[in-house]
């Protein structure tokens, strides 16, 4: 009847507002930036990279209700800057931050792929898992996995 | 802050990789980081999976919503799932070639004495890129239902892309295994305990990788998690390792959106212009 579609959850109608920029009338330097369709994931990755940057004072993030599927991220800065700025700021670090750890990520996974079975072969051999060893520190211990996990679907 | 400075360059570590499961450790950054990592993964990576159904024949003993459900939450290989449109970006107006894969289902029991299982088997796709995944030629496939002698189930069934933060049969990962602080250093969780924590309480695993206290170590009550320990159980429809690649593009795809939201705003709000000569 009236139940919003299911994707209404993430989805944002094309041409309508990612973001409400609401500057605070009593505080200076001060905003709200409620961001729609998002939630914990990006408001609390958000307001991490903000607080690393000297020039924020306040920064938080909340899911007002939930069932509507907004964020609300209030940043307050000093007179350097602006929250604006503050926040375009830490959207761009973010970006390096997971591009590297993606660049990182591919890297590792060339390393680990050469030791592994392919997976056509591991099915029809019931081989132990090859285990990547800990180059790091601290102890050199490999946790051993458990083979293939069947799902029962008996009933 | 400087991301770059040597001493807090984030890392990634796998430690295990296998057809169904990859392990890793990630350290020099923030729990939200990881924690949006782990969320991403568990909801917001997108794979096919069974929409709609059409029943032409069912003469089983299950009712046709019970049946449709059990084939909504068989996996298909979406490996190729980004070839793919989501529904309600295509022009068409229901299911065209484009946003949806059309599988067939048609088993008949005509054997005397015993039940005929319908497995993901049986299950015909139109797109040989989008399956239901098999273990080899031994794997007997998923159970779908049972037949007697005379009962038919004939349906047509639409696969269509999408997320499991819309429904969970859209996750790409049956587990996915967080942890970080395994000797609780940081005291984020206070053990119940009878008599002995230690005893009570064994490490975990990860304990392993993990640096372990010193026995008169004082509380550090500025200390950060900054290593995570991670383990991804695929259910078949991708590579363990293409789950946490798709989930690194997804946030990326995340971020960037948020940051078009934020450069396109130039409505002015509550009377005043927002400052924009910053950018």
């Amino acid at each position: 009847m009236n139940a919003p579609d299911r994707f209404d959850v993430f989805y944002l109608p094309p041409g309508s507002q990612k973001m409400k920029i609401t500057p605070d009338t009593k505080v200076q330097n001060a905003a709200t930036f409620e961001i729609f369709r998002e939630d914990h994931t990006m408001g609390n990755v958000i307001r991490y990279k903000l607080l690393q940057e000297p020039q924020v004072i306040f920064a938080g993030y909340k899911v007002p209700h939930p069932l509507e599927h907004n964020v609300i991220i209030r940043v307050q800065t000093t007179n350097d800057t602006k929250p604006e700025a503050m926040v375009a700021k830490a959207l761009n670090d973010l970006i390096t931050e997971v591009g590297y750890l993606r660049t990182k990520f591919m890297e590792d996974l060339g390393r680990a792929r050469a030791l592994v079975i392919p997976r056509e072969q591991k099915s029809m051999v019931e081989q132990e898992p090859q285990m990547v060893q800990p180059t790091r520190e601290p102890v050199n211990t490999s946790v051993g996995g458990t083979g293939g996990v069947g799902v029962d679907m008996d009933f | 802050m400087d991301l770059f400075s040597p001493a807090n360059k984030p890392e990634i570590r796998i430690q295990e990789l296998t057809g169904e499961r990859i392990k890793f450790i990630l350290t020099n950054t923030d729990l939200s980081m990881a924690n949006a990592l782990r969320r991403i993964m568990m909801s917001e990576v997108a794979t096919i999976a069974i929409d709609m159904v059409q029943f032409d024949l069912n003469t089983s003993v299950l009712a046709d919503e019970f049946i449709a459900h059990r084939l909504g939450l068989i996996p298909l290989d979406s490996t190729e799932a980004d070839k793919i449109k989501y529904p309600r970006d295509c022009n068409c107006s229901g299911a065209c070639k484009e946003c949806s894969v059309e599988l067939n289902l048609h088993v008949k029991c005509t054997e005397e004495d015993t039940t005929k299982d319908v497995t993901s088997k049986d299950l015909v796709s139109h797109d040989p890129r989008f399956t239901p995944i098999t273990e080899g030629p031994k794997d007997a496939g998923i159970l779908i239902a049972k037949l007697r002698k005379g009962q038919e189930i004939k349906v047509k069934c639409i696969a269509k892309k999408g997320v499991a933060k819309e429904h969970a049969k859209w996750s790409p990962c049956a587990a996915v295994a967080f942890e970080y602080d395994p000797f609780n250093k940081l005291r984020h969780t206070h053990y119940w305990i009878e008599e002995d924590e230690k005893k009570e309480w064994p490490p975990s695993k990860n304990a392993n990788d993990d640096f372990p206290p010193l026995d008169d170590e004082i509380f550090d009550f500025t200390a950060r998690p900054n290593r995570f320990y991670f383990e991804i159980e695929t259910i078949g429809s991708m590579k363990p390792e293409d789950i946490v690649m798709n989930a690194f593009k997804k946030l990326l795809e995340k971020i960037s959106s948020i940051q078009m939201g934020l450069h396109s705003n130039d409505v002015p709000i509550n009377g005043r212009e927002p400052t924009r000569d910053v950018f």
